[in-house]
C-alpha cells in the first residue's frame, strides 16, 4: 500500500490516546487542586513577596534585641547552668532502671529484646515503623517521570542494617498499585538453618521472610498455551490475624528453543479499594533502590510465590463509588486484586502483557478449602515473622505453626525438615534467651566472665 | 488567558504529542501534568505578542519531554522502559480498543526507527499543527533544516508502513 506524505500525517494525527477523556479530567484536577487557592497574579506575588521580606527585615533585628536583652540584663536570675545529664558510660550502669539497661545492653549486642518484655525495646515503636516507607501513588508523583508506583523510602536501609524494617499495612485507595520483584534469593534462609544446626548466634535481622517462603516446591500449574507465564491466585485467610491472605504464585514455561521467556518483566499487583482496605506485601523489606530494580529477565521454569495480606472491606454504596474514582483499570466491583506482567517478548520483540484477576467469590476458608500448599506457604512466612519478632506475627507460636504445616508436607523431604527446624529452633531460641540472661546479671552483679 | 480554556482546546494534541515521543504511558501521563503545571505557573508571563500560544505550549512541552530523557539516559534504563506499556489501558470500547490499538503499534512501530530529533520533529509535525517554521522556533533549529529532517524521517516512516 502507498502513501502520500499527507495520508501519513492524517493516519496518526487522528489517533486519539485518550478516548474516554479519563486523562484529560484526571490532570486538569490533579494540576488545578495543587494550585487551588494559589492563583495570585504577577502583582500580587510582587506584594507578596515585599511583604515577607519586610516581616523578615524588622523581626530579625527585634529578636536579636530580645534576646540580648535576655542574657545581658536578667542572666543573674536564670539558671544557665545545663541540666546534669546521667552518666551512661559502662561502670555505671548498676544504678539505672532495669529496662533502661535491656535496652542498653541490647542495643550494644544489635539484638531485639525479645517479645515477652513487657517494656517496649527501645528501637522498635509504633512510630517507627510506620515512618519507614512512604509509596508515592502513581497519580501524585511529581518531578521524576519514570511511570507506575514508585516506592520511595525514608530510611536509609544501610544506615539502619540492624533493625528489622518491615513493611507495613498501606491503603488501597491512596496506594491501590504495588509492584513486586521476581528474582528471589534463598541463601539468607540457607545461612539461618546452618546456624541453627551448628549452634552459631542466629542472625534473625539477615533472614529474609520470601527466602523461606521460596524455599520450598510448590504445584505451580503450567502456563497453557500460549501464554508463556503463568499466574495462580489462592485467597483464603491468614492463619496469624483475622485478615485475609492471598498466594500468588508465578510460573513460566519450559522451553528448550528459547532459555530465556521474557525479557524486562515486572510484575505489578492492583488491589480494588472497593473491596481491600490495606494491604502488605509479606517479606521483601529491603526496598527496591531504583525503579530499575523492578525489571528482571525471566528464564524458562522460573517460579516463585508471593503473600500479601489484606484487610477486605465492606463499605456503603457510597464509599464504593468515591472508591471507584481511584480504580486506574477497569477492575470490577466483585474483584479484588488484579496482578499485570508486563514484559519483552524475546521472539518478536513487542511488549506483551499477561493478567489475571482475583474475585470475591474465589475466598475459601482456612480450614475448610484452602490447599497444602497454601497452608504450609502461610506457616514458612508465619515463622518467618516469629524468628523476626514482627509486630504482624499475632499470637501464633512455634506449635501453632507446626500444627498447620504438618498435613501439609505431604511425600516432600524438604518440608519435612522443615517441621524438624521448628523445634531446633525453639531449642536455640531457648538457649539464646537464657545466655542473654545470665549475661545481663553478670554485668549487673559485677562477677567475671568465665571462659 | 484562560487556563481551562486553553487546557480544553490543546490537551488532547499536546498529550498526543508526548505519547508519541514517549510510549510509556504512565511517563507520559506524569510529564503531561508536569507540562501542564509549567502552564498554570507561567501563564501570566505568555505573551501574544511574542508568539502564538500552541508555540508556546509546544516549546514547554518540548523541553520537558527532552529533560526526561536526559534524566533517563543517565539512568540508562530508557531502552528497557520504551519498549514497554505501549497499550493504553484505560479504554471501554473492545471494537475501538483494536483498531486503535493497531495505530498506535505502526506509529510505535514507525517512530522507533528514527533517532531522537527526527521522532521530536514528526510528533511535533502529526500533532501540533504548525507550519515548518513555528516548529523550527519550538525546536530551536533552522526552518530549512526542520524541511530537510522531516522530509527523511517522513520516507523513513512510509518505508515502515509500506512494509506492515
Amino acid at each position: 500500500m502507498k502513501y502520500t506524505d499527507e495520508e501519513i500525517k492524517n493516519k496518526f494525527s487522528n489517533i486519539n490516546f485518550d478516548k474516554t477523556g479519563y486523562k484529560k479530567q484526571s490532570i486538569f484536577n490533579k494540576v488545578t487542586s495543587k494550585y487551588a487557592g494559589r492563583s495570585f497574579n504577577t502583582t500580587k506575588r510582587y506584594q507578596y513577596l515585599i511583604a515577607v521580606s519586610a516581616v523578615v527585615i524588622l523581626a530579625v533585628p527585634a529578636i536579636m534585641m530580645l534576646s540580648e536583652y535576655k542574657y545581658s540584663d536578667v542572666k543573674p536570675i536564670i539558671n544557665t547552668q545545663k541540666p546534669v545529664m546521667p552518666d551512661y558510660s559502662e561502670s555505671d550502669t548498676t544504678s539505672w532502671e532495669p529496662t533502661k539497661y535491656r535496652a542498653h545492653l541490647s542495643a550494644q549486642a544489635g539484638v531485639t529484646l525479645n517479645a515477652d518484655n513487657s517494656d517496649t525495646p527501645p528501637n522498635r515503636t509504633e512510630g517507627y515503623r510506620s515512618s519507614l516507607c512512604t509509596i508515592i501513588p502513581d497519580g501524585e508523583s511529581q518531578g521524576s517521570s519514570c511511570g507506575g508506583n514508585k516506592i520511595m523510602f525514608v530510611n536509609n536501609p544501610e544506615q539502619n542494617s540492624d533493625i528489622f524494617q518491615e513493611r507495613g499495612f498501606n491503603s488501597a485507595q491512596k496506594f491501590p498499585l504495588s509492584q513486586f520483584p521476581a528474582d528471589i534469593d534463598t541463601s539468607s534462609y540457607d545461612n539461618f538453618k546452618k546456624q541453627i544446626s551448628l549452634g552459631e548466634p542466629l542472625d534473625r535481622n539477615n533472614l529474609r521472610i520470601e527466602a523461606i517462603v521460596n524455599s520450598f516446591d510448590y504445584n505451580y500449574p503450567a502456563p497453557q498455551e500460549p501464554s508463556t507465564i503463568a499466574i495462580d491466585i489462592e485467597y483464603s485467610d491468614a492463619p496469624w490475624s483475622k485478615n485475609r491472605l492471598v498466594k500468588i504464585s508465578i510460573k513460566a514455561k519450559q522451553s528448550e528453543s528459547e532459555p530465556v521467556i521474557a525479557k524486562a518483566a515486572k510484575f505489578q499487583a492492583e488491589f480494588n479499594p472497593i473491596n481491600v482496605e490495606e494491604y502488605r506485601i509479606i517479606g521483601y523489606e529491603t526496598p527496591l533502590a531504583e525503579p530499575s530494580d523492578g525489571w528482571v529477565d525471566i528464564n524458562q521454569n522460573h517460579a516463585f510465590t508471593v503473600l500479601y495480606e489484606l484487610k477486605p472491606k465492606t463499605g456503603s454504596e457510597m464509599e464504593d463509588m468515591y472508591a471507584k474514582k481511584y480504580l486506574k483499570t477497569a477492575l470490577n466491583t466483585d474483584d479484588i486484586l488484579n496482578i499485570k506482567i508486563s514484559y519483552i517478548d524475546p521472539l518478536d520483540k513487542t511488549a506483551k502483557t499477561i493478567t489475571k484477576t482475583l474475585k470475591k467469590d474465589e475466598y475459601k476458608p482456612f480450614d475448610n478449602g484452602a490447599s497444602d500448599d497454601f497452608k504450609f506457604a502461610s506457616a514458612a512466612a508465619a515463622f518467618g515473622q516469629l524468628v523476626k519478632d514482627s509486630p504482624f506475627t499475632g499470637n501464633l507460636s512455634i506449635e501453632d505453626i507446626a500444627i498447620i504445616a504438618k498435613p501439609a508436607i505431604g511425600s516432600d523431604k524438604n518440608k519435612a525438615e522443615f517441621i524438624d527446624l521448628l523445634e531446633s529452633y525453639q531449642s536455640a531460641a531457648r538457649l539464646e534467651k537464657l545466655n542473654k540472661d545470665l549475661e545481663t546479671l553478670q554485668k549487673q552483679f559485677g562477677v567475671p566472665e568465665s571462659k | 488567558m484562560n487556563f481551562e480554556q486553553v487546557y480544553n482546546s490543546y490537551f488532547g494534541r499536546l498529550y498526543s504529542y508526548i505519547r508519541a515521543r514517549v510510549s510509556v504511558e504512565t511517563a507520559a501521563d506524569d510529564i503531561c501534568s508536569e507540562i501542564w503545571e509549567t502552564v498554570f505557573e507561567k501563564q501570566d508571563s505568555f505573551n501574544p505578542d511574542k508568539g502564538n500560544i500552541e508555540q508556546w505550549l509546544f516549546t514547554i512541552a518540548h523541553n520537558k519531554v527532552n529533560s526526561y530523557f536526559r534524566l533517563y539516559y543517565i539512568k540508562n534504563i530508557f531502552s528497557l522502559t520504551d519498549k514497554e506499556d505501549i497499550f493504553p489501558s484505560d479504554e471501554t470500547q473492545p471494537q475501538n480498543k483494536l483498531v486503535q490499538e493497531e495505530d498506535i503499534l505502526q506509529l510505535n512501530s514507525a517512530l522507533s526507527t528514527l533517532d531522537r530529533r527526527e521522532r521530536d520533529l514528526i510528533s511535533l509535525k502529526f500533532f501540533s499543527s504548525m507550519n515548518n517554521r513555528e516548529i523550527a522556533a519550538v525546536s530551536s533549529l533552522s526552518e530549512s533544516n526542520v524541511g530537510t529532517i522531516l522530509n527523511r524521517a517522513i520516507q523513513k516512516v512510509r518505508v515502515i508502513l509500506e512494509g506492515l
